[in-house]
């Protein structure tokens, strides 16, 4: 692609709110699991008894491994959620602004 | 007394350890038939997929990076076999028995950073069109063509 092809889809309406809605997406999911990680850490690091309480009365389990579970199980499925937006919606919308310069 | 003699002494010091070790367990235990069955089954395994894939590679390409032609599902199925075998193999299973399921942490800060560098990177790699972090980083850095580009920007 020529410089000028570059200038056109960077005058597209539809690229600089692409671009922004990516950036968004892929900040807001980023800050979603190092939050939650990094309280999971601090609870572990400041308040340990906190995570030690059984699952139930007399049960062995603490409540830390459930939640560990979910949070991996959370990640995996925000992991897939991301690439189903990145793949449905933003190739899409790079297709159209793609079609939109090239005519 | 020489150093000969010390070498000696240390060695026969060295030499009789599995003794004592013989000594202080009970009996000793038979060969563990199964995980050696295992243990040679992976290799063979490991060792006819490598074969298959060498036979595969003819250029300079193929060889750092299968030619470009890998599947987003291959490159799934490395990325998951090189974190199963060295972190859960090594760091979550000792770590467990070392510590019980204090050692389930070491799951969690191991799944954590997928998914950022997912979020963070992955879409810049691909718009860049390159294939590897090495690409990319060469593409940023190398040193030969940045004057030249600099010099034509210029113009």
């Amino acid at each position: 692609m020529s410089s000028a092809v570059y200038e056109q889809i960077r005058r597209n309406r539809k690229y600089p709110l692409m671009v922004a809605r990516r950036r968004r997406l892929a900040h807001s999911l980023a800050m979603v699991v190092l939050g939650l990680f990094f309280g999971f850490i601090l609870v572990v690091a400041f308040d340990p008894k906190l995570l030690a309480t059984p699952v139930s009365d007399g049960a062995v389990t603490t409540i830390a491994i459930p939640l560990g579970v979910a949070m991996i199980v959370l990640f995996w499925l925000l992991t897939g959620f991301y690439v189903m937006r990145a793949q449905r919606d933003f190739d899409s919308i790079k297709k159209e602004i793609l079609k939109e310069v090239s005519q | 007394m020489t150093s000969a003699r010390i070498i000696a002494a240390a060695t026969a010091a060295l030499g009789a350890t599995p003794l004592l070790a013989l000594a202080a367990d009970a009996p000793r235990q038979g060969a563990n038939i199964p995980a050696i069955v295992m243990f040679v089954l992976f290799v063979a395994l490991t060792l006819a997929i490598t074969y298959w894939a060498a036979k595969r590679t003819k250029t300079a390409s193929d060889y750092y990076a299968a030619g470009g032609g890998i599947t987003g599902t291959q490159n799934g199925l490395a990325i998951a076999g090189d974190i199963l075998s060295a972190a859960t193999l090594l760091g979550i299973s000792s770590l467990i028995y070392g510590k019980g399921y204090d050692g389930f942490l070491y799951c969690l800060c191991l799944i954590v950073g997928s998914p950022v560098i997912l979020f963070l990177m992955a879409e810049r790699l691909r718009n860049l069109g390159r294939y590897t972090f090495a690409d990319v980083t060469s593409f940023r850095l190398d040193p030969r063509p940045t004057p030249d580009r600099c010099a034509r920007r210029r113009r």
